[in-house]
């Protein structure tokens, strides 16, 4: 996948899966990558940045295998936010999909 | 790369970040090396599939550029925040830096106009008001009645307040020019970059 898009979409993407359900770290970027291809590593600093922007908060809580686990969860405001930007993203590649179809019917 | 030589060099990457944060950040990915230990993984798939540390290092000062900007929009921490977009490869941003320098010589030479009006009217103004007490210094200064010296009076008290107006409206200048320049960075700039970049 073109790196652009990716840049563009991480953040929604992320914002998406805590909607879903608070996640720790691993997990969201399992989720992430088992779809599109990035360095994991990326992920913590757009993490911290969601939770700086106030999208995120984090808490601990234990789990079974070992040390407690940093969840980060969606705040009304990242929820917000979440709505927005998929909205905007349905509304994108639905123009998108328009114009190929389009010239593609043409050829 | 182990677990251990993958966190030391992100700690020796992440400098001008408080060991405050940067303990907090080392502790998210000690975790992520830990869970990922637990599913069966090597610490040198963990370490390959994390990406560069280097790289990570630059994303986290980057952010942390950005809110020191934004806190305190200073000439130093936009420029700074330049140079760190830089290296994060945005290179159109490259163009950013001499046009940065430039508007704030400007800026600066304006400021430097106005603290010099202030002097000159200061100076006026102060020899207008000691010419009568014949002080050798200002003995080339000659006043002939009330009226000139009233004249010179106000003419030291409008060149200062010249001055003064200049300096604010510079200062104001910056203000708007920083901000309008964090913007555009901020824009430009997209944290997250793929992989292979």
């Amino acid at each position: 996948m073109n790196s652009q898009f990716k840049k563009g979409v991480l953040e929604l993407c992320v914002l998406s899966t805590i909607s879903q359900k608070d996640c720790y770290g691993y997990e969201l970027v399992e989720t992430i990558s088992e779809n599109i291809q990035i360095s994991e590593g990326t992920i913590y600093p757009l993490l911290r940045k969601l939770v700086k922007q106030e999208y995120c908060t984090t808490y601990l809580r234990e789990s079974q295998e070992g040390p407690p686990r940093k969840y980060y969860t969606l705040t009304e405001l990242g929820k917000q936010v979440k709505d927005q930007l998929t909205e905007e993203w349905y509304e994108f590649t639905g123009s998108v999909d328009n114009i190929l179809s389009q010239t593609n019917r043409k050829e | 790369m182990t677990e251990k030589e993958y966190i030391d060099k992100l700690y020796i990457n992440l400098s001008n970040i408080s060991e405050e944060e940067k303990r907090d950040i080392l502790m998210d990915y000690e975790e992520h090396f830990h869970v990922g230990l637990e599913r069966g993984l090597s610490e040198d798939e963990i370490s390959k599939n994390l990406g560069s540390p280097e790289q990570i290092a630059k994303q986290f000062k980057y952010s942390s550029l950005v809110n020191k900007a934004e806190e305190k929009t200073t000439p130093v921490n936009i420029i700074r925040l330049l140079i760190a977009g830089i290296g994060l490869g945005f290179f159109n941003l490259i163009l950013g830096l001499p046009f940065v320098v430039t508007i704030m010589s400007l800026l600066i030479s304006g400021a430097a106009v106005g603290l010099s009006l202030i002097i000159a009217g200061a100076s006026v103004f102060i020899s207008t008001i000691l010419e009568p007490l014949n002080l050798s210094f200002i003995s080339m200064l000659y006043i002939p009645n009330i009226s000139s010296r009233l004249m010179l009076v106000f003419v030291g008290i409008g060149l200062a307040f010249i001055g003064i107006s200049l300096i604010a409206l510079m200062i104001k200048i910056t203000k708007i020019f920083l901000i309008g320049v964090l913007k555009y960075i901020k824009t430009n700039v997209k944290i997250i970059t793929g992989q292979g970049e």
